[in-house]
């Protein structure tokens, strides 16, 4: 079963103004224009707005008559889309299987992921927390086995909601809910829908396949399907992949070298288990240090021939961070809220080496089967176990 | 200080030494050349004090001294100025270096010369000598094979590994390696030293193609190089460099012998469809030819052969062509062998009768 995530953010544009304008917190925030010249159309409103009966796409006239009161601004697409970009790399801190779908929703495949959480509740909640903690947003969240299925549950608890929609509760969930929340009823058949008494998807469902087939065609059958949860279409990452990264906040700013060198450790082995899932060798690879200020540096190195193992990442990380504290010493340094690895100039096809055998080691790919297997972390090598005073 | 010489001569002398001025360092006074007037001779130095050069120009010395320019106004004062006499020369009581040539007059600021760094002592015996052009071969055929990964500094440089009257020079990345073997009338004793490319680089740019001598001197950590008036002293390499020979295959399934030019020409073709990153090119090897494809998702794809003289089984195997690329361009002569072993193993060209120079490469595995 495919464990798919779709998250959509709550109030995006209102919501970005209210987090960095404290002012607007609580308020009443529309965003596409300005109060005296009220043309075009409502992008985004809070949720304060919503409860006068303000919505998207609603003229901006309409707006201004419904909530006289309320905070009209033009919007500030540079900054959305920056926080847009932020956002991708909290899902690609998740999974690098995330589409953007539009600037504030996503779906993020997590089949390979959610094994590492007690529970796909516990999954969403993080997901959730990454978001919240990172970019002080909310976003609402549904997870199932298909698309369609976690974007239904994503609007299902709005705002800061969660849903989870497994199969076995899907009639139960889905079922009872009206024809148009399915991707790809519209008005239109919707209302021809209705005509042939078909309210519900649990409708669909009993109208049958055949009967939907001949009077909708292909959409009938696409629609069909929806109802009974089948949804093959893939999370489709917008471009192929040109970097595997991972990165961590500390849960305290730290200046422990020991420390932050177990942790590179660690992310270089994370990143080294996707690559080998992916059948990728790298051949740039590049360190990120956040300071408590969040002034952020990166630090690069390229090698000639493809990369993944975690022993050859974590060299590389630690050579970047020796230079990246050359100039500076021990006792200035400052400490460190984030450290991230990621590794870059992607290829599938593998340089073979003159002085190592050309297989992966074993050991490497042994790790990979059974932190697959059993979730991450089961079994690691020698100098990331936690009980390691060396390191 | 002052002293009297040919604008030529000093350009000249400026344009070797200033190779070694680091383009950014810690130590302000490194961005300098020295120059000491003595003896009828102006010494020149730089150094990044990894490497040092240094070289002696015949001048008319009118005042004995040493002060230290800045590299960059230097060289392009003297590069601007016309083909004719000038002087350099400390204006009298005053804490400034005077250039004239004709009615042009520049006159700039010196950094003290006892600021600036001895280049290590070397002993002058010792020496062993071997003709410019065959060490500037040796050069050109090893050092474009060299590794740019500073995580491992051992494989940036060259391998010279001396044994008795045999010098063998090698360079790898790890991914290929090309290693040239050479006699010479004298012996050398016995020693492994990794030099680095950049210094080679350096002493292969004064490198004529002559048959005069080369001076060269070992010290524990330092290689001099003495051309004519000029000597170049880097620090070696520490470290551990790999087996050289453990890769080396010796037995061979397929062997083909191709014109060099048409090659290297059919892979620079393929390659051309790459997109960033390396160009995978595929080889197959069989009958009488080399066909050669590329395939680059969303971009296209490419087609090509050669014809040849092929022994042995027939084989398809993938290689980066640049491996291939820059082999066939360094190689000076008309025909070349492509030796395979296997489509997972590594893979020989070597020019046609010389038993003395051998490239080894890896394939890439295809997915």
């Amino acid at each position: 079963m495919r464990i798919i995530a779709h998250v959509d953010m709550d109030a995006f544009f209102a919501a970005i103004e209210q987090r960095d304008n404290p002012r607007l917190k609580g308020k009443p925030v529309i965003i596409g224009g300005s109060r005296h010249r009220p043309r075009g159309v409502v992008s985004t409103c809070s949720y304060e707005a919503r409860k006068y009966g303000v919505h998207s796409a609603m003229p901006l006239a309409q707006a201004v008559r419904l909530c006289p009161h309320g905070i009209f601004l033009p919007g500030n697409m540079a900054k959305y889309r920056q926080v847009s970009a932020e956002l991708q790399q909290i899902f690609a801190s998740f999974t690098d299987l995330y589409e953007p779908v539009s600037i504030d929703e996503a779906y993020l495949d997590l089949t390979d992921r959610y094994r590492e959480y007690s529970s796909l509740w516990q999954l969403g909640l993080a997901l959730k927390k990454a978001i919240r903690d990172q970019l002080d947003l909310t976003a609402s969240v549904g997870i199932a086995a298909t698309k369609s299925a976690a974007k239904m549950g994503s609007t299902l608890h709005k705002p800061d909601g969660l849903t989870i929609i497994l199969p076995e509760d899907f009639d139960r969930i889905i079922g009872p809910l009206p024809v148009r929340s399915l991707h790809g009823v519209g008005a239109k058949t919707a209302e021809r829908l209705e005509n042939l008494g078909i309210r519900t998807v649990l409708d669909i469902r009993r109208f049958g396949r055949k009967a939907m087939i001949s009077h909708f065609g292909k959409l009938g059958d696409w629609i069909y399907n929806l109802s009974c949860g089948i949804d093959p279409r893939p999370v489709e990452p917008r471009q192929t992949r040109k970097s595997v990264g991972r990165e961590t906040t500390f849960d305290s700013d730290l200046n422990d070298e020991a420390e932050i060198k177990k942790t590179l450790k660690e992310l270089a082995a994370d990143v080294s288990r996707r690559l080998q899932a992916h059948h990728l060798w790298g051949e740039t690879i590049t360190l990120k240090l956040r300071d408590p200020d969040f002034t952020t540096t990166t630090h690069s190195l390229s090698v000639n021939y493809g990369i993944n193992s975690a022993d050859e990442i974590s060299q590389a990380a630690l050579v970047l961070l020796d230079r990246a504290w050359a100039s500076i010493e021990p006792n200035r340094r400052k400490p460190l809220r984030l450290v991230g690895i990621s590794v870059s100039n992607l290829s599938e096809n593998r340089q073979l080496n003159l002085f190592t055998p050309p297989r992966e080691s074993k050991v490497d790919r042994l790790l990979v089967d059974l932190n697959q297997q059993f979730g991450k972390g089961v079994i690691t090598t020698g100098h990331l176990s936690p009980h390691d005073k060396r390191s | 200080m002052k002293f009297e010489c040919p604008r030529d001569l000093f350009y000249q002398g400026l344009q070797v030494v200033s190779r070694a001025v680091p383009s950014k360092s810690t130590l302000p006074i490194l961005s300098g050349i020295l120059l000491e007037a003595k003896n009828e001779r102006l010494r020149l130095v730089a150094t990044d004090l990894e490497l040092g050069i240094e070289s002696y120009l015949p001048v008319k010395v009118l005042e004995e001294g040493a002060v230290v320019l800045e590299a960059k106004y230097l060289t392009e004062i003297i590069r601007k100025l016309p083909s004719q006499g000038l002087t350099v020369g400390v204006v009298e009581g005053k804490n400034s270096v005077e250039i004239k040539s004709g009615s042009s007059r520049f006159v700039v600021n010196p950094m003290p010369a006892e600021d600036y760094p001895s280049l290590p002592e070397t002993k002058e015996e010792g020496y062993w000598t071997i003709p410019q052009n065959e060490l500037r071969k040796m050069i050109k055929e090893t050092s474009f094979a060299v590794s740019l990964d500073e995580t491992r500094p051992f494989l940036t440089g060259v391998l010279w590994d001396a044994i008795d009257n045999t010098l063998t020079l090698c360079a790898t990345d790890t991914s290929r390696l090309a290693l040239r073997v050479q006699s010479f009338d004298q012996n050398f004793g016995q020693f492994k030293v990794i030099v680095p490319t950049k210094c080679l680089t350096e002493v292969s740019r004064v490198l004529d193609n002559s048959e005069e001598s080369v001076q060269i001197l070992l010290s524990t950590n330092h290689i001099l190089f003495q051309i004519n008036e000029t000597r170049f002293v880097s620090r070696l390499i520490d470290g551990q460099f790999p087996n050289y020979r453990q890769p080396i295959p010796t037995s061979f399934t397929t062997e083909a012998t191709v014109d060099r030019v048409e090659f290297m020409q059919a892979v620079e073709r393929a390659s051309l469809l790459a997109r960033e990153g390396a160009s995978v090119v595929k080889f197959g090897v069989s009958g009488e030819k080399i066909s050669l494809s590329a395939n680059v998702p969303d971009v296209g794809e490419t087609y090509d052969e050669i014809f040849c003289e092929v022994a042995g089984d027939s084989m398809e195997i993938a290689f980066n062509a640049r491996y291939i690329i820059e082999v066939l361009r360094i190689l000076d002569v008309d025909q070349v062998k492509l030796k395979l072993t296997g489509r997972n193993s590594p893979a020989v060209i070597a020019p046609v009768n010389d038993e003395n120079y051998i490239y080894v490469v890896m394939p890439v595995l295809l997915r």
